[in-house]
């Protein structure tokens, strides 16, 4: 079928990111904004832009109704969901299928198994894939998680059958936390997801997170593109994310990789997904979740295989069939992506708000941005902190790793908290050299953390901030940051140019 | 005819307080670090960049003052400072941070109370949650550094508060 405009329901990098996938296919794109958005880089980038209402998620990136309308209005035939928000939302799928919108993603139905966390964990044990300990049903009775708990036995994971990103999930150490855990957990499901039913496993303490990216046509082809290792996380988001994954061999990796494509088969998916699943040191998987939209961390698979997976979203959604078969797809060198988040790592990941002040992206070779932001833009405090990636290719791991140091040592964002410095140190780190990644990387190697200066540069910083304070104190009433300036204050505070010879 | 004027800035990193004079003369400048002297040429590259060329080493500095911090990176290290002044506010400042800490809850960052879990009146308890604020997904349950009394709640569920905001006004109850 033919696309002409696809209206895309997010924002930040990822809304950028299916922006320019569509200008590449010669699609026109609608973004729409909250009202905290209305100067949000997705916005400067479409063809067309509609306001779909206040900041809060749920008045606007959340409101079916608004999104719907707003594709009406605009006369889009396709909405592409990027993730987060509602791309997992059934009844998001199905009232696009109802208002004939193509829904790039999966069917609703698909998305109800498998966007149910609960379901498809049913539907996988059915179908003989390995699954963590835990309940087959969601609940709210505090009794009902008390009781499995106790079966299962201590600690214990609470999570969003509705969720992904970590949201709501809440690990429980001793039987009196429980209530108020399941309360939070499901406090968060419901604004973040709109649905508030919750779920408890076992908590593993520190597996791997390794997972599969799948592709499926509607024709009944599927195929998977490898791996992605993704164990460096906090407050279960992931952080840093890699493929080849260092504990697979190419046995664990054919095993896992069919075991991916049958569960997408199993749940009648469609589309671009990932197959999650926690991997132990003695190779045992087990299947976590299907996540039924791109990831976040798409990128380091379109590095190393070459495919772009947004374009794929949108041929399948066309109807088209996939151009090539498992045995067509190669992957070559590694690839390793850091997300940049708008927080404090030295303050407990606090999230960070605020204005940028100032962006330097990182360039060269293999080198990419995935980016969300600009010099001058506001964060605002109603989302999720991810500013940018940086996404880099290497021939093998440690080419990929130190080019993400000095992709990283050239990133600069000015006025807000980021975790640029806090990612060079994780990427510097013995452990990670050694592919010791494991979900508890973090906590173990880590933490605490601040940004240490050595008596060098700390001096130099102490130079820069004086030299800085000092051109100030020459030029009342202006700053560093002031876009519009004749003279720099260096030029004149310093005198090295008006006080001449 | 060289002229040289000095001046003493203080900058706070973290939790630890620097000081160093600059000194400037014609055509650089000259940071002392108690009895360390490091000679610096500027070169401004723009407003949010300049090289410093210190004693044969050049630093690219990239810099912005945004809520009367200033952030300095370099090679994608980034400190936030920020300037003590030598006058009595900076001495009432700190006593009025003091105040907050121990006798008020504030919003640590911005966000969005999500629940006020006292009322006025109410005695708590060192490490009670009183409230929870929310921002970017993120909930933070605010709780009380030591066994007070509430004396006035000043946020509501739903509210934006900035960081630093007063939610909960505390007085001590023995």
């Amino acid at each position: 079928m033919d696309l002409r405009k696809v209206l895309v329901a997010n924002r930040g990098e990822i809304a950028v990111r299916v922006i320019r996938a569509c200008r590449e296919l010669g699609i026109s794109t609608v973004a729409v904004y909250s009202e905290a958005d209305r100067e949000s880089l997705h916005v400067q980038m479409a063809d067309h832009a509609l306001c779909i209402g206040p900041p809060a998620p749920l008045e606007s990136y959340l409101n079916i109704e608004a999104i719907v309308d707003a594709a009406k209005k605009s006369a889009a035939q396709a909405i592409h969901p990027g993730y987060g928000f509602l791309s997992e939302n059934t009844s998001f799928a199905k009232r696009c299928e109802e208002e004939d919108l193509v829904f790039i993603g999966p069917t609703s139905n698909a998305l109800a198994l498998v966007g149910d966390k609960v379901a498809s964990r049913v539907t996988m044990s059915k179908a003989g894939i390995p699954i963590i300990p835990g309940m087959k049903s969601k609940g709210t009775d505090p009794a009902l998680f008390a009781a499995e708990a106790k079966k299962i036995g201590y600690p214990v994971l609470i999570k969003a059958s509705a969720g992904g990103g970590g949201k709501g999930m809440v690990v429980i150490n001793s039987p009196r936390e429980l209530k108020e855990a399941v309360e939070a957990s499901m406090r968060v499901a419901g604004g973040a997801f709109g649905d508030e039913s919750v779920y408890l496993e076992k908590y593993l303490p520190a597996p791997r997170h390794v997972e599969f990216q799948v592709l499926a046509d509607t024709h009944g082809n599927a195929v998977h593109l490898f791996e992605r290792e993704c164990s460096i996380q906090r407050r279960h988001q992931k952080v840093v994310e890699e493929t080849p994954s260092v504990a697979l061999d190419d046995r664990l990796r054919t095993k896992m990789g069919a075991t991916a494509v049958e569960a997408i088969k199993a749940a009648g998916y469609t589309n671009a997904g990932t197959v999650e699943f926690l991997l132990d040191d003695d190779g045992r998987f087990y299947f976590l979740e299907v996540n039924a939209r791109l990831q976040v961390e798409h990128p380091i698979t379109e590095l190393t295989t070459g495919v772009d997976l947004v374009r794929q979203q949108i041929a399948v959604a066309r109807g088209e069939k996939l151009s090539f078969s498992q045995k067509d797809v190669r992957r070559s060198g590694h690839a390793i992506e850091c997300r940049i988040y708008a927080e404090d790592p030295a303050k407990g990941f606090m999230p960070s708000s605020g204005r940028v002040a100032f962006l330097r992206e990182p360039g060269g070779p293999g080198v990419r941005h995935d980016c969300g932001i600009y010099s001058g833009c506001q964060v605002p405090v109603h989302y999720d902190p991810i500013l940018s990636k940086v996404i880099v290719w290497g021939e093998d791991r440690e080419a990929a790793r130190k080019r993400m140091l000095s992709a990283l040592s050239e990133t600069v964002i000015l006025g807000i908290q980021t975790s640029i410095g806090f990612l060079q140190d994780v990427i510097a780190h013995a452990e990670f050299i050694a592919g010791n990644t494991h979900t508890d990387f973090i906590d173990k190697y880590m933490m605490p953390w601040k940004e240490e200066a050595d008596k060098e540069l700390l001096q130099v910083i102490l130079t820069a901030a004086a030299v800085d304070a000092q051109g100030k104190a020459g030029q009342p009433g202006r700053s560093s940051s002031s876009s519009v300036r004749q003279v720099t204050p260096w030029q004149t505070g310093g005198g090295w140019r008006v006080g001449g010879q | 005819m060289a002229r040289s004027f000095g001046r003493t800035f203080q900058f706070t990193i973290g939790d630890t307080t620097h000081q160093l004079s600059l000194f400037s003369e014609p055509g650089l400048y000259r940071a002392h670090f108690g009895d360390r002297q490091l000679e610096v040429h500027v070169q401004p590259i723009s407003d949010n960049c300049i090289l410093l060329d210190i004693d044969g080493h050049s630093v690219t500095v990239y810099l912005a003052e945004e809520g009367g911090r200033k952030f300095i990176c370099i090679g994608g290290r980034q400190f936030v400072l920020e300037e003590v002044r030598e006058s009595a506010g900076a001495g009432v400042a700190a006593q009025t941070q003091a105040f907050k800490t121990d006798y008020a809850l504030v919003s640590p960052m911005p966000g969005q109370v999500v629940k006020i879990q006292v009322s006025e009146g109410d005695v708590v308890e060192k490490n009670q949650t009183l409230a929870i604020v929310e921002a970017m997904k993120m909930e933070n349950e605010l709780k009380a550094s030591a066994r007070a009394r509430v004396k006035k709640v000043c946020a509501a569920a739903g509210d934006l508060v900035d960081a630093g905001q007063i939610i909960v006004e505390l007085e001590p109850e023995e």
